[in-house]
């Protein structure tokens, strides 16, 4: 047996190392954020053998922060549950990373002392804490907490993991967390040079802006950096709501990002759709999780896509918990990426995320609706376009009525009307048209529950079925027949 | 409106009708109409808050349609009042009707203009070919004609549309046309004297006749028939068809002859189904469809057969039984408000849901071909019509 297929059947029997340090991660970050100040998180890995990274090693994963430390009572808690706190992603790694369930973890409130010490057994299931001997603050008044694992993996994975991890957590530009990441390599006995690999600095905007426009920052940059993207090109598109209407009771908030990219090539817009992709990444508590069912439910067939002029044929979720959707929409529509983030308002756990569906559904079609006031041309609804095709006919139909009657003073109230200096047909009907092709755009622009209100409805009897489009009717024009039947049943 | 503040003595006061313009008025008043309807459109394009006009015509449909007995008595139309909807161009359901009411509008105001008339039909070959997205059956024409009419509220031919012609006179009645012409309706073929689309030229006729019944056949096999045998010899009688459910000519001429012989009782031989006296109630009480151009042409037309005492005199291998659609369309009637008062009409749609089967009048000549004359004369003169 090679030590890679050893390695592969111990992992079966030991906790999941990779499960372990999204939750702690997790965890931190969002503990550290319900704090009141600024804090740092970073994630620090110690290569403890000179070995390459490649190579099966032994290593350290230190997630330390700058928070307000633990409390002596909260310790257990942090550890209860503690794998069933975060939904982590599936990972692309296939090389296991052996972890005994152990944690070492030090912390430290700011009026304390010294600084306690614990050490976890079992973290990931039943946790057992014992305290150890604490260490005296001798360099200072200060807070935070060091939780530290110890693996046998190979580092450059488990790097490759966490700094993927990390720099999707930098899409949220979190306003008062700093998350770095950094390889600690030993250089002498006892001495380590550390190397900041990524960083994640939503410090550096203005403290002003908001949690979704930080979003919005990020998820542009994410797109930027992703792919060969001018920023100009990128066109954003964002909405949050709360669980509730009202701020007190509010338990948690939903925010949405949509950055889109549209393609420079419009000749490609006569040939033949294919369908596209749509990136799907969800944040729960400022970590990336696994897109939840309930969600993808609602993007699958709650949303109104056909709203803004997009059709979905697939949904799906990938091996790393990214989902994807298959659309179809408008040629000039190159990518889109959705950003979801679900947050608690306050670090009290939750029985349920309340009215999921309703919030995800509303701030989706919000952000989409945002997107379409920016870029009208791009997420026009089905309806719309439909509406569209018959401009050209409607226009050329009164122009031709307007041009070619004999009435001279007709003609001349038209283009006056029409703010226009000539009766000719073209000018007409081009006028006509225009203004017929904005009005369906503005309406198009407005939100659904206000457009029902301009929707205006027609009769029965009048309106012609178009599923009789077919009916062959005999010469007889005045014949009742066909309304016959309708007429007596409407009397 | 309130329904219940009705006059006694007329009850089609507030009746909405589509003006029968003179010809020498077309231009001013029609067209200027259409014209007003394009300023409108325009303005609500152009608007400082812009949206797209809908279109306000006359509802055709229960809600506006009303039917009732008068204070004499007598059955009054089926008629429409003023209650109006408007078609959107922004409802897709609606949008393919929106265009091509403008697409009628379009032709008609180019016929006025040139003072042309067209038929029903040739607008359609016209559209067809203009316009095959929009217009792929005569319906669709019929239909979106019927809303210009209600739109402008002008009677189609008013708008330049003649009405094409299905229906045939013969029997005891002498035309005289305009230019001095007379059509002797006794000596035409068995497919009798065409009854002409153009409804001005309908009004514009004069009539003589020696007759004494106006005799409404439903099928033209049953006209051509009494016209072989020369029906109108034996019984003294002017005999009309319009082949199924009447037109719109056949009815103005109908109207034209019930004006001209007041004193004529008017009695229609249909079908002993719900077809047969719908088509009736046609000729009775006008239709909603056509509400705006029809009201004014309806006639007391009685029924003369094939009713339910008529059973008797057909085999049973003649029965047909009722379909879905019949005893749909026999349960529409009757909860229609224009039977509510024509208790023998309730009786005989009642039997005939009941008897689960119609009759066809061609079911009489099991007794012989010359069985038809001898039953209508007998009916005609026990004066056996309801």
């Amino acid at each position: 047996m090679s030590i890679a297929e050893g390695t592969r059947s111990l992992q079966t029997l030991l906790p999941d190392g990779y499960a372990a340090c999204h939750a702690v991660i997790g965890d931190t970050i969002s503990r550290c954020r319900h704090n009141n100040g600024l804090c740092r998180v970073t994630i620090t890995f110690k290569l403890l053998e000179n070995s390459p990274p490649s190579m099966l090693t032994s290593f350290v994963l230190a997630v330390s922060d700058t928070g307000n430390g633990i409390s002596s009572e909260d310790v257990p808690k942090l550890f209860q549950n503690l794998s069933s706190k975060l939904s982590p992603p599936h990972h692309p790694c296939s090389r296991p990373l052996i972890w005994g369930g152990e944690i070492d973890m030090l912390t430290s409130e700011f009026m304390e002392s010294e600084v306690r010490q614990y050490h976890v057994k079992d973290a990931l299931s039943q946790a057992k804490v014992m305290q150890m001997r604490s260490i005296p603050k001798e360099c200072g008044t200060f807070s935070g907490s060091n939780i530290i694992f110890n693996f046998k993996g190979y580092p450059q994975e488990t790097m490759h993991y966490v700094s993927d991890m990390s720099s999707k957590i930098r899409i949220l530009m979190l306003k008062t967390v700093a998350v770095e990441v950094c390889v600690a390599s030993q250089v002498a006995e006892g001495t380590f040079y550390e190397d900041v690999l990524l960083s994640c600095e939503g410090l550096s905007l203005s403290p002003e802006l908001s949690s979704i426009d930080r979003l919005s920052i990020g998820t542009a940059n994410y797109v930027e950096k992703s792919g060969d993207i001018q920023r100009d090109s990128i066109k954003i598109g964002k909405a949050f709501s709360g669980s509730s209407e009202s701020l007190a009771e509010t338990l948690w908030f939903f925010e949405v990002c949509f950055a889109v990219t549209e393609s420079l090539n419009t000749t490609n817009s006569s040939t033949k759709i294919e369908p596209k992709q749509m990136k799907v990444l969800f944040f729960e508590d400022c970590v990336c999780a696994t897109i939840t069912s309930t969600i993808l439910q609602t993007l699958n067939s709650k949303v109104s896509w056909d709203r803004f002029g997009l059709s979905i044929k697939d949904v799906q979720v990938t091996d790393t918990g990214i989902a994807l959707i298959e659309w179809e929409g408008p040629a000039q529509l190159e990518s889109i990426l959705l950003v979801l983030h679900r947050y608690r308002s306050s670090q009290t756990m939750l029985q349920s995320w309340s009215r999921e569906t309703q919030l995800c559904k509303r701030c989706i079609e919000d952000a989409l609706n945002d997107l379409k006031q920016q870029n009208p041309h791009l997420f026009c609804s089905h309806s719309s376009k439909e509406l569209q095709r018959y401009v050209p006919d409607l226009s050329c139909c009164l122009s031709k009525l307007i041009s070619s009657s004999s009435d001279i003073e007709f003609k001349d109230s038209c283009a006056q009307i029409l703010g226009l200096q000539s009766t000719d047909y073209n000018d007409i009907r081009s006028s006509i048209t225009t203004r017929l092709l904005q009005v369906i755009e503005d309406l198009d622009k407005q939100p659904a529950n206000k457009k029902k209100g301009h929707k205006e409805t027609g009769s029965k009897t009048s309106s012609p079925d178009e599923s009789n489009d077919n009916l062959i009717d005999e010469e007889g024009d005045d014949c009742d027949y066909f309304a016959g039947n309708s007429i007596w049943q409407y009397q | 409106m309130n329904h219940e503040q009705r006059t006694p003595f007329h009850a089609i006061e507030y009746a909405c009708t589509a003006d029968i313009v003179p010809p020498q008025e077309l231009n001013i008043q029609v067209v200027i109409r259409i014209q007003s309807l394009v300023i409108l459109f325009l303005q609500s394009i152009t608007a400082e808050r812009p949206s797209i006009m809908g279109l306000s015509m006359i509802c055709r449909s229960k809600e506006n349609s009303h039917g009732t007995r008068s204070f004499f008595g007598e059955d009054e139309p089926l008629f429409l009042s003023h209650l109006t909807y408007s078609r959107p161009f922004s409802n897709k359901k609606f949008t393919k009707a929106f265009v091509r009411v403008w697409m009628v509008l379009r032709i008609s105001y180019k016929l006025l203009e040139e003072g042309k008339h067209a038929t029903q039909r040739e607008l359609f070959y016209r559209l067809l070919s203009e316009a095959p997205n929009y217009f792929r059956c005569q319906k669709q024409v019929n239909d979106a004609i019927q809303d210009v009419v209600a739109v402008v509220k002008c009677s189609r031919y008013s708008l330049g549309i003649l009405a094409s012609s299905r229906g045939s006179v013969t029997g005891r009645l002498l035309i005289q046309e305009p230019d001095g012409a007379v059509l002797d309706c006794t000596n035409t073929g068995s497919a009798g004297q065409v009854i002409t689309g153009d409804l001005n030229c309908i009004q514009n006729w004069r009539f003589q006749s020696d007759a004494r019944y106006i005799l409404v056949v439903e099928k033209d096999a049953i006209f051509q028939r009494l016209q072989e045998d020369k029906f109108f010899y034996s019984v003294p009688c002017i005999i009309i068809t319009a082949k199924g459910y009447p037109d719109l000519a056949s009815r103005i001429f109908l109207h034209q002859l019930r004006c001209t012989f007041p004193m004529f009782p008017i009695v229609a031989l249909v079908d002993w189904n719900p077809a047969g006296l719908a088509i009736l109630c046609t000729y009775k009480f006008g239709s909603v469809r056509m509400g705006l151009e029809t009201s004014t042409y309806v006639c007391d037309v009685k029924w003369l057969g094939l009713r339910s005492r008529d059973i008797q005199l057909v085999s049973k291998e003649s029965f047909i039984p009722l379909t879905a659609k019949d005893r749909q369309l026999a349960t529409s009637l009757l909860s229609s408000k224009m039977l509510q008062n024509k208790k023998a009409y309730q009786e005989e749609l009642t039997h005939m849901l009941e008897f689960g089967g119609r009759i066809e009048i061609e079911a009489l000549y099991a007794h012989g071909y010359s069985f038809l004359g001898k039953y209508i004369a007998q009916k005609i003169v026990e004066r056996d019509y309801i």
